[in-house]
């Protein structure tokens, strides 16, 4: 019920906001860290905060062409986000490489970074690392919004605009070339027992 | 957990000043009825036209040239028009509330040289982290590239400047958010034009006073320091209220920050140096600054000790401030 009620304000507020433009931060309210959180994890925190809010500005400007159909604006606010990301695809190729060669993780944080640094390192991180810069772009797409957590197949799909089918299969094959790199873990699965270090 | 939701969960939120940063790109965006197609690309919209519509209202319309002194396009944009803005801006971010025995935790990207009086120094670019005391009471740590290894981060104390001074200790954040709507009160005072100080060390913090009456005088430069710090919303927006009325600032709205974002500059040029405070193009937030030379330094004058501090130029971007309870562990 509480999800129903938040997806059905979603569509209300892009409504809203068509009348009074201002109302649109609402959205940004709900969604910014989430937005931020992933485009944070493929191209480091410093880009995320300026694109962050540049997802935001391209979703007002296209919010008359929001779906009135979709009640959860999270898909939307994702595809905006990932097209942005599109536009940085060699920077995001860096920054994995980069991960995969220093075992640091700029994008993860803590009181003691370099606490994150050495745990990054001493785990399967550069090895993950290294197999998500080697994804085509497609397959690194479906694999990291389904990672997210916040978007089932069929949203991820409208997302991308690609077919649920399509989302199933990439992210098959994404699976499969990551659990290949990484000696035979599935880095989404959640079951699994892994030795660090 | 599997390792790649696992990296999710290590990403750290964005921080307060970080999300009303985007979001006041937003509104802004929204309040002009989302005409403005690419608000950070534009060349500075708003600021022209209100420019145009206030220059005489503002009574200050200035120049527009480079930042380096030299010539550029003469427009009649006004610097008190974009520190109003700046102020208005300011008064929407968010308050950290810093606490008594807590530490500011301020993140920025430093870019240096080589600068026009300096060209055989080489260029550079790192990222600064600082822990400062918010009252004063600890040590505080730097965190920066290390000189003879810049691939390695080094740890360097803050010490208390001077431990016989009650708490809050002048010079700390919260000794400045309570002296200084009294100490722009008494610079508002001074009579006869209003000058630039003298005294400029770039790449400083403002320097507690030691004996005498505090900041007796008011120094473009030393409100430059100010602004890189922390200072309440409120407070930051009387800043820039305050400097709106300083005349002769010029403005260039094609400068560019540490980052190489476009900025609009404001700056004031004394004693052989130029420095501009800069902002961003759309939303009038504060970037950082920018330090100029203007005339060649005497010969070894390194007042600071930073590495570029020689480069006859450098740029500072703050790139956000938090509060922690507690300094890092040593790296």
């Amino acid at each position: 019920m509480t999800a129903e009620v938040h997806q059905h304000s979603d569509r209300a507020i892009i409504e809203r906001s068509r009348r009074d433009p201002e109302e649109f931060a609402a959205l940004y309210d709900r969604h910014a860290p989430a937005i931020h959180r992933y485009l944070a994890r493929r191209l480091g925190r410093d880009l995320a905060d300026d694109l962050m809010a540049e997802t935001f500005l391209h979703a007002f400007r296209q919010r008359d062409r929001y779906d009135p159909e979709r009640l959860n604006a999270l898909p939307w606010l994702y595809g905006i986000a990932t097209n942005l990301i599109g536009r940085h695809r060699r920077r995001e190729v860096r920054f994995w490489r980069a991960v995969a060669r220093t075992g640091a993780d700029p994008a993860a944080g803590s009181a003691d970074e370099g606490v994150a640094d050495r745990v990054a390192a001493a785990g399967v991180r550069p090895r993950l690392a290294d197999a998500l810069s080697r994804l085509n772009r497609g397959q690194r797409d479906v694999l990291l919004l389904t990672a997210s957590g916040d978007l089932s197949p069929a949203e991820i799909g409208a997302a991308l605009g690609i077919a649920t089918g399509t989302v199933h299969s990439r992210l098959s094959r994404a699976r499969a070339k990551m659990r290949e790199a990484l000696g035979g873990i599935d880095p989404l699965d959640t079951r699994e027992e892994r030795h660090h270090g | 957990m599997g390792e790649l939701q696992q990296m999710y969960d290590e990403v750290p939120p964005p921080s307060p000043v970080v999300l009303a940063e985007g979001r006041s790109r937003l509104t802004t965006l929204a309040r002009d009825g989302g005409r403005r197609r690419a608000p950070r690309r534009r060349p500075f919209p708003g600021l022209l036209a209100a420019g145009l519509a206030g220059a005489v209202a503002a009574g200050v319309a200035v120049a527009v040239a480079g930042t380096d002194g030299g010539s550029g396009q003469i427009r009649t944009v006004s610097a008190h028009e974009v520190f109003t803005k700046a102020a208005a801006v300011a008064r929407e971010q968010p308050e950290l509330n810093p606490r008594p025995g807590q530490y500011l935790h301020v993140r920025s990207v430093v870019a240096w040289g080589p600068g026009k009086v300096a060209k055989g120094r080489p260029a550079g670019k790192e990222t600064r982290d600082s822990w400062v005391s918010v009252d004063g009471s600890k040590p505080g740590l730097r965190r920066a590239p290390c000189r003879a290894r810049p691939a390695k981060i080094c740890s360097t104390p803050i010490p208390i400047e001077d431990e016989s001074q009650a708490v809050p200790r002048p010079g700390s954040p919260l000794w400045m958010v309570r002296e200084l709507p009294g100490l722009m009160r008494h610079w508002r005072s001074q009579t006869g034009p209003f000058t630039p100080g003298t005294a400029h060390t770039p790449g400083a913090v403002a320097t507690p006073p030691t004996t005498g009456k505090p900041f007796g005088e008011w120094s473009w430069y030393g409100m430059g320091d100010l602004l890189q710090g922390y200072l309440p919303p409120k407070l930051r927006a009387q800043v820039f209220e305050f400097l709106s009325d300083v005349p002769a600032v010029q403005v260039d709205e094609h400068a560019t920050d540490a980052l190489g974002r476009p900025a609009v500059a404001l700056s004031l040029k004394s004693e052989g140096a130029r420095l501009a405070l800069l902002f961003d193009r759309s939303t009038y937030r504060y970037l950082g600054s920018h330090y100029l030379d203007l005339t060649p330094r005497p010969q070894g004058m390194d007042p600071t000790g930073e590495p570029g501090s020689e480069a006859g130029e450098g740029k500072i971007t703050i790139l956000r401030v938090t509060v922690a309870d507690h300094l890092p562990g040593r790296s």
